[in-house]
């Protein structure tokens, strides 16, 4: 019930700046005939019903979710501390601390009190729509009751002693009710006009706008709306009736409109009941009447589609997935940002989540361990967003992490992570070539020194979500492929070999080194070790041979990981540091190692590509 | 004292006059041709004419308690309807809805029907 009302608030909210633009739009162009202002009232009849809207870069609206029900607070997601989203930045600067205080609440609770205020909002929401519902079937079985005795004039035209003012009763069989007192030249009036309702199917259109005002009853602007509907279609029936009319029967008519409105009582004066036009003012429209010309009406479609286009979309969402093209091969290294990260529904906060991906190689020191939310984007496309919940124990890095992954709202994976984590990126896609897509999704681990990157793919299988095997070093957080980084067999080659690739890469380390070496002439290291680096590398006069062991893949593990393509192939490429013996800075580029898995869910090393890091 | 008649009621009461005495039933079956009537409505409509003092009604056989001719001498050729309770609800299409007017406001509209000039 509070998701409900929640969702209704902001179609009511994004409905309320087009029924403002429309409203702007009838004052300034009071020439346009009327019946284009009833277009503008269908536009805004679709905003209010339509749950779903088309993102475009045309869109006016301030936003697509003005009140969110998460707030990001310093590019994290505290769950059920209310938000608004208005692209008024000093609006929301007033506004969101103010919620966040008053709507704070402890992990302990077992309901945040934004829930209780939804739901209960939500249950008097409903009790209102009720009250207008009820209203309505009430008075229409009381008009029914008042026409038993009508008799049929014509058609589906009645007469009845009981009625006072002609109207039209019935949505699907509508029946014209006439008073019984009415004479010849009256009738032919009055009957154009209910003809011309009848013709506009104005008995459907105001009902509808009814339901909609009992359902977004809670919004002032809905019945400001409401009121201006009646009237137009009033205006615009009137408008129909007397299109071809010469001038003394326009004067004949609003003779009538006036008599009927008196009756043959007169009355104390008394406010304009709801939902009404005076009879001055449609006098006056009567009278003033021009049919309008054609570039008018121009105009005036002109203005529909405007309004429609501008206010009936929603502004266009932050990309989530980058088109993975034939460029992404050419090796990735540790600067580029993991695609995909904290992800939020406004464009606006894009900044924001960079500046988290980036700072997640620094361990961020959160002083409390409430169990955070963490959108991972939507993979797979089907409108629910898929994340985790991670908690982080302890301040100082060094503590657990924990993280719950939850795709389409189920948990599909749960687990205590070595460290503090911070979110990465998503995929779906199918890795093992079944068919069959598999989930994929990164953390970063809060490490000092180098970058690390952990990853978890996932297949649904009958008996649930199985986790795939992928590699694993000695240590908990070495996930690196077992790579092997060894003497070459000549002078100054060294070879890159990967369990599962038959082929070895083989590096010239020749100029490498040279830079290495005036890089670091200061460093410290005596004069005699640089010397005996190059030379070293011979491996005629040295004291090592071609095949041992030179350097190693660089701490802690796979630096990035994500998609990419491998020939052609659909694949997962990981991203290692490849060091050489002289410590973290002789760091001689990055290997790709590119893979997928095999049906029994084992994995399957395509390739690799090396990229070496000039100095 | 005038009874007010509705334009409808006084052709039911006319029927009657015409078949007078005449049973309920029978009356049943004549306005559900002549008016495409439901049973209970011209049983209401029968009771409304009976408050008003034209007919009556002993053991289901309706007879006049005055006749016609008494009767219209009496009237006014002034009909007034009769309005039912309450006003006509927001959502229903209608010609006019539930306005009132001041005799002075209603004159001045009618003045500015009257002097409005063709453009």
């Amino acid at each position: 019930m509070g998701d409900i009302f929640i969702k209704l608030l902001n179609m009511s909210i994004t409905a309320g700046w087009l029924i403002l633009i429309v409203i702007c739009v009838r004052l300034l162009f009071r020439r346009m005939p009327k019946w284009i202002n009833c277009l503008l009232w269908g536009v805004v009849a679709i905003r209010l019903i339509c749950p779903f809207s088309i993102e475009s870069v045309l869109s006016l609206q301030p936003s697509a979710e003005p009140v969110k029900v998460d707030t990001m607070v310093e590019g994290e997601i505290l769950p059920y501390v209310p938000s608004i989203d208005s692209n008024f930045t000093i609006v929301e600067d007033m506004v969101n601390p103010i919620l966040a205080e008053t709507f704070s609440y402890q992990q302990s609770e077992s309901l945040a009190p934004l829930q209780v205020f939804t739901e209960v909002a939500g249950y008097i929401w409903l009790c209102g729509v009720i009250i207008l519902f009820a209203f309505a079937v009430g008075s229409v079985v009381r008009l029914r009751l008042n026409v038993r005795e009508a008799v049929r004039y014509k058609d589906n035209i009645f007469i009845c002693d009981t009625v006072k003012a002609p109207f039209i009763l019935g949505i699907f069989r509508p029946g014209i009710y006439l008073p019984s007192s009415l004479n010849e030249r009256e009738i032919n009036h009055i009957l154009a006009h209910e003809t011309g309702h009848l013709r506009r199917k104005d008995y459907l259109w105001k009902p509808l706008g009814y339901l909609l005002l009992s359902v977004y009853w809670f919004n002032p602007i809905c019945w400001i709306a409401y009121i201006m509907l009646c009237k137009d279609i009033e205006l615009a029936c009137d408008e129909k009736v007397i299109r071809d009319m010469n001038f003394s029967d326009k004067q004949e008519y609003s003779r009538i409109l006036l008599s009927c409105t008196t009756g043959r009582r007169l009355v104390l004066a008394c406010p304009l009941a709801f939902g009404e036009v005076g009879v001055k003012e449609r006098v006056k429209n009567v009278l003033t009447y021009k049919r309008p010309a054609f570039w008018i009406i121009v105009i005036g479609m002109v203005l529909c589609v405007a309004v429609a286009v501008f206010f009936l979309t929603d502004p266009a969402e932050k990309d989530e997935l980058p088109v993975i093209s034939e460029e992404n091969q050419e090796g990735s290294n540790s600067t580029e940002e993991p695609q995909a990260t904290v992800t939020e529904s406004d464009g606006a906060e894009e900044s924001e989540e960079s500046a988290v991906s980036e700072e997640s190689t620094e361990p961020v020191f959160i002083d409390d361990s409430l169990p955070r939310r963490y959108d991972y984007g939507d993979p797979d496309g089907n409108g629910v967003t898929e994340y985790a919940v991670i908690t982080q124990m302890g301040s100082q890095p060094g503590y657990d992490g924990h993280l719950a992954f939850y795709f389409n709202d189920e948990c599909v994976y749960d687990k205590d992570q070595p460290l503090r984590v911070s979110p990465g990126g998503s995929r779906y896609i199918d890795l093992d070539g079944d068919g069959g897509k598999e989930l994929f999704f990164t953390m970063n681990p809060h490490v000092n020194s180098m970058p690390l990157m952990t990853y978890v793919v996932l297949k649904h299988t009958e008996d649930g979500w199985k986790e795939l095997n992928i590699p694993q070093g000695a240590d908990e957080l070495d996930n690196a492929f077992p790579i092997s980084v060894r003497y070459g067999n000549s002078k100054n080659k060294v070879e890159i070999t990967c369990e599962g690739l038959e082929e070895a890469i083989v590096l010239d380390v020749t100029e490498h080194y040279e830079k290495f070496i005036e890089k670091f002439k200061d460093s410290g290291i005596p004069a005699n070790q640089w010397e005996a680096i190059l030379a070293g590398m011979n491996p005629e006069g040295g004291s090592y041979s071609a095949g041992d062991s030179f350097g190693s893949v660089a701490a802690w593990g796979i630096w990035d990981i994500d998609t990419a393509m491998y020939d052609g192939k659909l694949c997962l490429k990981a991203l290692h540091g490849i060091q050489g013996p002289y410590g973290k800075d002789d760091m001689l580029g990055g290997l790709s190692v590119c893979f997928d898995f095999d049906k029994e869910g084992n994995v399957h090393v395509l390739g690799m590509e090396f990229e070496q890091w000039p100095y | 004292m005038e009874i007010q008649l509705g334009v409808i009621e006084a052709r039911y009461a006319d029927m009657i006059w015409e078949h007078e005495p005449v049973t309920s039933s029978e009356l049943v079956k004549m306005t559900a041709v002549e008016f495409n009537w439901k049973r209970t409505t011209a049983h209401n409509v029968l009771r409304r004419l009976i408050d008003k003092g034209l007919f009556c009604n002993e053991n289901g056989l309706v007879r006049a308690v005055i006749s016609r001719e008494e009767f219209y001498a009496k009237q006014s050729r002034q009909y007034v309807e009769d309005a039912f309770a309450g006003s006509l609800p927001a959502f229903i299409a209608a010609f006019t809805q539930n306005s009132k007017l001041t005799p002075a406001e209603a004159a001045e509209i009618r003045r500015m029907i009257d002097r409005a000039e063709e453009k």
